[in-house]
């Protein structure tokens, strides 16, 4: 075997073993789960009236909350999911 | 003197190779790096630990403890012993009176720090010193296991540790997300059950309502029938005592029922999709026994058709907030009760549906 194809042996093993350690420990650490906003959907006892706003600590499913920006009445809150 | 060739220095490194093989140093090579890796995991779940303490503190003393270090450390080591069970007569009664005490010893602790807290609020502070006791016996646990496998060079432990690594991480940080649902009361993905009962108790014409062991019971009329919705009383985190309820509704009846339904939230295979619907028979309710035992004996008793309706998501969506996915496949999972009960139930008769799951921010 001669100097040259030694040589581009060792690199071989070299980049071999520098992916091997790109996929076992550098790849994990970009893969970020998403990120999740809480929001809730109100809606209207009086028109149905549906709108969907940010979660506020302290609401829950049922709470009568705000006023209908269409017809003034109470809006109650139908569900809160993330997404 | 001539240079080394290159020929030589991978012939010398092969040797070198084959020493380490021959000899086993390779494996203590590997052991001392293994550690290694492990060590910097267990430091990410010990921040991990100390920070989500450190927001459940800032917790209390919003909530108007001065002090939450005392109550805060009582609650994390909170331990329980499990019941004898090589002996398993009677280990169902054994195993409920241990649960229910461990219960109450909580309420107890939580109420004596902070009285003027109401009932709910409590219940996510237990609720969320439980998730961070849960990650701190994960740290303690690993972390002896790792002095343990160093100290003795156990290969075979610290090899398992290294392989389980991935998991535990994951099953922390999920652990770590579920925190802030429990801190603002959000609905969860195991709530889909006290949802989808929630839900359908609002279609119905509800009659009355009664709670009992911080279950709520509510009868109310459908299609017909009789409908007895069962469901841990709401809004704060709580997960009720359904089977304790079912089995009581049923014996109040005298056993006239004619379809035991339970509806939960379960954990999916991989591959398969969030929202799921899926039918099957039996208690679909997960606890460590004493719940599921009662709905199992009283449907056996009195021969009633026990089925089961789970929605389909992963240890994550199931600890953190709901998703939208999940909270829409509830309309769907409705129509299924609806069809069920059209097929498998005269008009006239009573049906149980309990909605087995954590109730959080979600009343009733």
């Amino acid at each position: 075997m001669n100097s040259g194809t030694e040589i581009l042996l060792a690199v071989l093993l070299v980049a071999v073993i520098l992916y091997l350690i790109y996929e076992s420990y550098l790849k994990k650490k970009r893969e970020e789960s998403p990120r999740y906003v809480t929001r809730e959907i109100l809606v209207c006892l009086n028109c149905n009236y549906v709108i969907e706003k940010d979660f506020e600590p302290g609401d829950f499913i049922g709470l009568i909350k705000d006023t209908c920006p269409r017809c003034g009445g109470k809006m109650r809150i139908k569900g809160i999911y993330s997404v | 003197m001539a240079g080394l060739d290159l020929p030589v220095l991978i012939q010398v490194i092969w040797l070198v190779m084959l020493l380490l093989i021959l000899t086993g140093l390779y494996q203590r090579i590997q052991l001392k790096l293994w550690i290694l890796i492990i060590k910097t995991r267990l430091s990410i779940i010990k921040n991990v630990f100390e920070e989500d303490k450190l927001r459940v503190k800032n917790m209390l003393r919003i909530m108007g403890l001065e002090a939450p270090e005392f109550m805060l450390s009582r609650l994390l080591d909170f331990f329980i012993i499990e019941p004898v069970s090589i002996e398993p007569t009677d280990i169902i009664k054994r195993m409920d009176h241990i649960l229910r005490v461990t219960e109450n010893s909580v309420k107890q602790l939580t109420e004596k720090a902070l009285p003027s807290v109401g009932k709910h609020e409590r219940s996510l502070v237990e609720s969320a010193v439980s998730i961070v006791a849960s990650i701190g016996l994960i740290y303690r646990v690993l972390r002896h296991y790792v002095i343990q496998g160093e100290r003795e060079e156990n290969y075979i432990i610290v090899m398992q540790l290294m392989y389980l690594m991935p998991q535990i991480l994951r099953t922390v940080k999920i652990l770590h997300e579920a925190l802030d649902a429990f801190m603002y009361g959000k609905p969860i993905g195991d709530g889909v059950g006290p949802l989808v009962a929630y839900m359908l108790a609002e279609k119905c014409n509800v009659v009355s309502k009664r709670v009992i062991d911080e279950t709520s019971i509510l009868e109310a009329t459908y299609r017909n029938r009789r409908l007895i919705i069962v469901k841990a009383e709401g809004p704060g985190s709580n997960v009720g005592h359904p089977g304790a309820a079912v089995s009581r509704v049923v014996e109040e009846l005298n056993g006239n029922v004619s379809l035991i339904l339970t509806v939960d939230a379960a954990l999916k295979l991989e591959g398969e999709e969030t929202g799921l619907i899926a039918e099957g028979v039996g208690a679909a309710i997960g606890d460590p026994g004493p719940e599921k035992i009662a709905i199992e004996r009283v449907a056996a008793k009195y021969n009633i058709p026990l089925r089961a309706l789970v929605i389909k998501m992963d240890l994550r969506e199931a600890l953190t907030t709901m998703r939208k996915s999940i909270y829409q496949s509830c309309e769907a999972v409705i129509d299924r009760i609806e069809k069920i009960i059209e097929e498998f139930t005269p008009e006239g008769s009573t049906i149980v549906i309990a909605g087995i799951g954590n109730t959080m921010g979600i009343p009733g």
